[in-house]
């Protein structure tokens, strides 16, 4: 699956046969505007003006930002209430749904906070052994995705909208097909997960049609992509290679609790040491910052 | 040496000193006023809505209960909006073709909710809970008076912050019943002589415990 983007390769310029952006490395014209003129050529400048105007424009800003704030009235509010009934917190009220987030890899198990219907807050799920409350910024985000209006409402087909009975319909003619040909021409390319339930499907249906075929391709690639989660509550040294997992990203969060309980002393059940933290990194991070020792090498 | 100040001194130092006095006392004045004036408080002022919604024709024409529609009265701080959900669960059948009611039938069906304009407005710095009032036998009609008889929704009191303490300093006076808590008329109304009520309010207010609740952090929080 491994596919390098050509780059354009282009004579090395006699000053200097460095580069900052591709447009300069392909040596396209366009960039050299961007580079002499602060602003780009279409953008909005100010007027040649002196500084004399310039105070001027400012202090009238000031007074009336000022001003604005001497309002009289309260300005008038809305009361938008759901258009049908979802949950049944009374109004005002929070109702709490628990899921789990699938992200490089590994599902962090999360509580959603709702209000009248609409989703409004991500936090940790304290059962969840992947998160005990804690999140990172990817699932914190995550209530933003949920309003995401480029985000899939209705099934596409080849970029046309199509209803979900023509989905049912494609389906079961491919499983006409897969039934056929044993799943021959069946290949199914999913991201890395750790979901029980899509492992047991794949296995179902490997076991029904042996010929077909699955394979976990990432769109992107991160640093935590793993297929397994560490109980570091367990180490009592921990030695992380260029892995910035108590950084709150790509980590399970639930690393940054267990190391902070392997670190607590006072008022500690178990009768072990303190962990012992050391990192190797190129780039300085929380996880080097917090380590005991700290090591900066070259990345390659 | 010559005198200072001419004989008119004295008159023109009298006539500024009142002079002064009239404008200050004026513009003081004119801020009390205005900050009791409908104009601020939004007493007695109709808002507009979306839809022409009448509180006298569905609560004292037909006679449904505060809580079908502002169904966390009881239970939390705001007393709720209703969903449109609501509303078909009548106008689904009544009225169902009427051109008044058509912005709720959209909202319906295309899952989009109907954007009210808020009547009663506290300031954001004011804790109020709905919940806690009926639960101490403080009806409806304390603060929204007779909502029965608004064709459209107005508010009926100042909302200030003197007008809360009133009842706060005493709340005797505003006790009532549970039965009567959700009926929208004067207590004195509803029960009979002057020294009756007076008896049973004592009587409630040893029932629900009710207390004077003047400390800040009652409603600054």
């Amino acid at each position: 699956m491994k596919k390098h983007l050509a780059l354009p390769i282009v004579e090395a310029k006699p000053a200097a046969n460095w580069w900052r952006t591709l447009e300069e490395l392909s040596g396209d014209d366009s960039w050299r505007v961007c580079l002499e003129r602060e602003f780009p050529p279409d953008a909005d400048e100010p007027s040649a003006s002196s500084r004399r105007d310039f105070m001027r424009l400012m202090a009238a800003s000031l007074l009336l930002a000022g001003a604005s704030g001497c309002e009289f009235t309260q300005p008038r509010e809305k009361i938008v209430p759901s258009a049908r009934l979802r949950d049944f917190a009374p109004p005002g009220g929070a109702t709490f749904f628990a899921t789990a987030m699938d992200f490089a890899g590994c599902a962090v198990g999360l509580t959603v906070e709702t209000r009248d219907g609409r989703p409004i807050k991500v936090e940790g799920n304290r059962m969840h052994p992947s998160s005990l409350g804690a999140t990172g910024v990817f699932q914190q985000a995550a209530t933003l995705d949920l309003y995401d209006p480029d985000r899939l409402r209705v099934p596409l087909h080849e970029g046309n909208l199509i209803t979900l009975e023509a989905v049912r319909k494609m389906l079961a003619e491919l499983a006409d097909q897969c039934d056929d040909d044993q799943g021959e021409s069946l290949s199914i390319v999913i991201g890395t997960t750790t979901s029980p339930t899509v492992r047991r499907l794949l296995d179902e249906m490997v076991s029904r049609w042996p010929k077909a075929r699955w394979s976990a391709v990432n769109a992107f690639q991160t640093y935590g992509q793993t297929a397994s989660v560490h109980d570091l509550s367990k180490a009592t040294s921990i030695v992380s290679v260029e892995a910035d997992f108590l950084g709150a990203r790509d980590w399970p969060p639930v690393y940054i609790r267990q190391y902070a309980d392997a670190r607590r002393i006072v008022g500690s059940t178990n009768d072990q040491s303190m962990v012992r933290l050391f990192s190797l990194a190129s780039t300085p991070s929380l996880t080097s910052a917090k380590a005991d020792h700290s090591l900066s090498v070259a990345p390659s | 040496m010559p005198q200072l100040f001419s004989r008119s001194s004295d008159t023109i130092f009298r006539a500024v000193f009142i002079g002064l006095l009239v404008v200050v006392c004026g513009v003081v004045g004119t801020m009390f006023a205005l900050a009791r004036s409908s104009y601020l408080t939004g007493k007695d002022i109709t808002v507009e809505q979306p839809i022409p919604f009448s509180h006298r024709h569905h609560v004292a024409d037909i006679g449904i209960d505060c809580r079908y529609c502002h169904r966390g009265v009881e239970t939390s701080a705001h007393a709720g909006i209703p969903s449109s959900q609501i509303c078909m669960n009548c106008h689904r059948k009544l009225w169902n073709h009427s051109e008044m009611l058509k912005p709720v039938r959209v909202s319906y069906r295309e899952d989009k909710p109907i954007a009210w304009n808020r009547v009663h407005d506290l300031a954001d710095y004011v804790y109020f809970n709905h919940s806690i009032h009926i639960a101490k036998g403080i009806g409806c009609y304390e603060c929204h008076g007779r909502i029965d008889q608004m064709p459209l929704t107005r508010q009926a009191h100042t909302l200030t912050m003197g007008w809360c303490l009133e009842c706060h300093r005493s709340p005797i006076e505003h006790v009532r019943p549970t039965e009567f808590i959700f009926v929208p008329q004067p207590l004195s109304e509803l029960v009979g002589g002057n020294e009756d009520l007076e008896a049973l309010q004592h009587e409630l207010a040893e029932s629900y415990h009710l207390r004077r609740k003047t400390d800040c952090y009652t409603c600054h929080r």
